[in-house]
């Protein structure tokens, strides 16, 4: 009578709520019997041995099931990471050129695609914006100052392309040499899509020459205008 | 300490005496309905059931078609189940035979108020849609937020002269008759912006811009505030959206663009000038400002405020209030010659702006004194190891009553 009348079926509950009971009684019993500081070596190792393997099934997803090969593979990955920083921008390369270190995996970017401040498309060899809430393409758009903004790079063409920022120009202090500041994306090949996020600190009215967005063997730049 | 079990009892005895008190549940009624009354306010600015826009009014029409179906089945459950407990309560009787299922009752109480949810969701949705409409858009306005100001940049648009970008605080200007489209974003926590006469509410979320449309009716001003919790003075964001005439809206976007004029030299203005060039510029930009060898100020609130920005003012005294439109820059006279214009009369004093004889010199003094006094801000300089160093809101800056003479005297020039 009570079993046709309930909600849903009890046992997924309760079973759920032994096992996790079962879980809690057993790491208590393991944890309460090796000593406080041993305890605490026990389980940094142990979450990251689980952190690694987690970390290498999703990272390499051919390692899943072989930890030797995943450790050896975890060293020679962070030896890399350490050595060339692929992500620092001081390294990124802005060229139309594929860059050695930079563009690489650049298919793995994980991207914001809704509400962004602006979408560069370049097409036919032409490259121009489109902002949410209006409807024609733009060459010219506003970013408010000192604020993390992302813009989307959509490249339409055939051909592989980046999308770079001018931020203006700095000379180093010391040498006196003038360097361009720059920021962009990895390459992009057809109907893929990366994302900038650009935070602009000085107002259009403290640059020469202003800022702008090119992709470099475009046509066309758009004009970034910081009120 | 006192007796936990003493306190206990005590407690225990005023609860059965509380509900048989006739006093107390009568002050406790006086004071609902006193509650329920305030809702009759007819001086009540941000009031959602007075539209003064298309995008309000469609909100509106949604609500006087929902709030009384909900309301007509509210007292009807409420009722029934009052009757059901009164008549069925427990008096010590039998249990009566109990039955399973009723298969008409059963369907009845599914059908209807699926019924009822269809139409109520068939003209929420068209509400919705009509309300997130962006492609007849005529102007747009950047909005942005922040710890607890909003800051509005208008993008060059050549159909209302603007032809170099806007950068204002605290008032939204905006021509009336025109679908305005706001693309809302913020530099530090999420902010929601709501002018209740105008549309409803819209998140600003940092790194996302969310669109929101305004349209005015008429001239004149439409208070609001920030509805997403924000931190320490959440309660002083407010901010308001100032309608003009479009030939007023392009009066003031020419006065928007006119360029910087230093104050004449000698006069206590120009000293007012090099004190806001010592204390000010760090965070304040004033577009078109100098130093004495040519070169154009930058402010660098990027280095100062945690946020990256403080308002822009170039020109301050075109607004009406100030420090997220918490206090007014005009005088209570003033202001309310302004505020309570009629729709004709409402562009040509609002363009007016601050002068000397209408300026609240109290609170903007007071400002300049110590601004954390009047507004609660994260600008002790010891407690700001969280944010680097950096303020959150504008610190009390130590300056003298001379000074403050002085710099009042220069900010009355920012026009
Ligand atoms: C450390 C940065 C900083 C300094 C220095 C500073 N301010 Fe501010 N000021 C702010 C911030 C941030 C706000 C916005 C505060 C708010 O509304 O909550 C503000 C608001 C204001 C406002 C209100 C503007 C508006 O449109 O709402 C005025 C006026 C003002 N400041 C004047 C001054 C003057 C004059 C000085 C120099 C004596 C000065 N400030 C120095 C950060 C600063
Ligand atoms: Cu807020």
């Amino acid at each position: 009578m009570v079993r046709t009348r309930s909600v849903g079926p009890l046992e997924y509950p309760a079973a759920s709520a032994v096992a996790l009971g079962a879980v809690a009684y057993l790491f208590s019993r393991v944890m309460l019997n090796v000593s406080k500081s041993a305890g605490a070596a026990l389980f940094i190792v142990i979450a990251s041995v689980v952190v690694s393997v987690a970390f290498l099934a999703a990272y390499r997803p051919s390692f899943r099931g072989r930890p030797l090969v995943a450790v050896l593979a975890l060293r020679a990955q962070l030896a890399k990471y350490s050595k060339e920083d692929p992500y620092s921008i001081t390294h990124r390369e802005c060229g139309p050129e594929e860059s050695e270190h930079y563009d690489h995996h650049a298919g793995n970017a994980v991207n914001l695609r809704a509400n962004v401040l602006a979408t560069v498309f370049v097409k036919d060899g032409k490259a121009y914006a489109e902002l949410i809430g209006i409807k024609k393409p733009v060459n010219s758009i506003t970013i408010a100052r000192s604020n993390d903004v992302n813009i989307l790079f959509r490249n339409l063409d055939e051909k592989e392309h980046r999308m770079v920022i001018h931020l203006g120009e700095k000379a180093v202090a010391e040498t006196g040499v003038v360097e361009k500041l720059e920021n962009c994306t990895q390459l992009a090949g057809k109907n893929q899509e990366q994302l900038l996020t650009v935070n602009i600190k000085k107002p259009t009215i403290a640059m020469k020459d202003g800022y702008k967005i090119e992709v470099p063997g475009a046509e066309g730049e758009i004009e970034v205008i910081v009120p | 300490m006192t007796n936990p079990t003493d306190n206990t009892a005590g407690k225990k005895q005023d609860m059965k005496s509380t509900p048989r008190n006739p006093r107390r549940a009568l002050a406790g009624m006086v004071a609902g309905s006193g509650l329920l009354l305030t809702g009759c306010a007819t001086n009540a600015p941000q009031d959602i059931f007075q539209p003064k826009g298309p995008n309000a009014h469609d909100i509106n029409q949604l609500q006087k078609l929902v709030f009384p179906i909900a309301g007509i089945v509210g007292v009807i459950v409420l009722a029934l189940a009052t009757y059901i407990f009164l008549k069925f309560r427990d008096r010590g009787q039998a249990i009566p035979s109990q039955a399973h299922g009723r298969p008409i009752v059963e369907i009845t109480l599914t059908v209807v108020p699926a019924l009822i949810l269809s139409v109520v969701g068939v003209f929420t949705f068209r509400t919705i849609f009509d309300l997130a409409e962006t492609q007849d858009t005529e102007m747009v306005i950047n909005v942005t937020g922040q710890q607890w100001w909003w800051e509005y940049d208008y993008p060059v648009q050549e159909d209302f002269g603007i032809n170099q970008p806007i950068i204002t605080s605290g008032q939204l200007v905006m021509p009336v008759g025109t679908k305005v489209l706001l693309r809302e974003t913020s530099r530090d926590v999420i902010h929601s912006y709501w002018i209740p006469a105008l549309n409803g509410k819209k998140d600003a979320v940092p790194g996302r811009i969310n669109l929101l449309r305004l349209e005015a009716d008429k001239p004149g001003i439409y208070a609001g505030q920030c509805t997403e919790f924000c931190g320490l003075s959440h309660a002083n964001m407010r901010m308001e959206a100032v309608a003009l005439s479009k030939e007023d809206f392009a009066k003031w976007v020419a006065n928007q663009q006119k360029p910087y004029a230093a104050p004449a030299a000698g006069t206590l203005a120009a000293e007012g000038e090099q004190v806001f060039l010592n204390q000010c510029v760090r965070c304040h930009q004033v577009n078109g400002q100098k130093r004495a060898d040519g070169t154009a100020v930058i402010a660098a609130p990027d280095e100062n405020v945690y946020s990256g920005a403080a308002p822009n003012l170039s020109h301050l005294m075109t607004r009406n209030t100030f420090a997220g439109a918490m206090f007014d820059l005009l005088r209570p006279a003033c202001r309310k010659d302004v505020w309570s214009a009629k729709p004709e009369e409402f562009g040509a004093k609002y363009l007016a702006g601050v002068s000397e004889d209408c300026l609240n010199a109290t609170d903007l003094r007071a400002w300049l004194r110590n601004a954390p006094a009047v507004k609660p801000m994260y600008a002790d300089p010891t407690k700001l190891g969280p944010t680097d160093g950096k303020y959150r809101g504008m610190p009390a800056l130590g300056l003298s009553e001379t000074d403050i003479d002085k710099l009042v005297a220069y900010l009355l020039t920012l026009k």
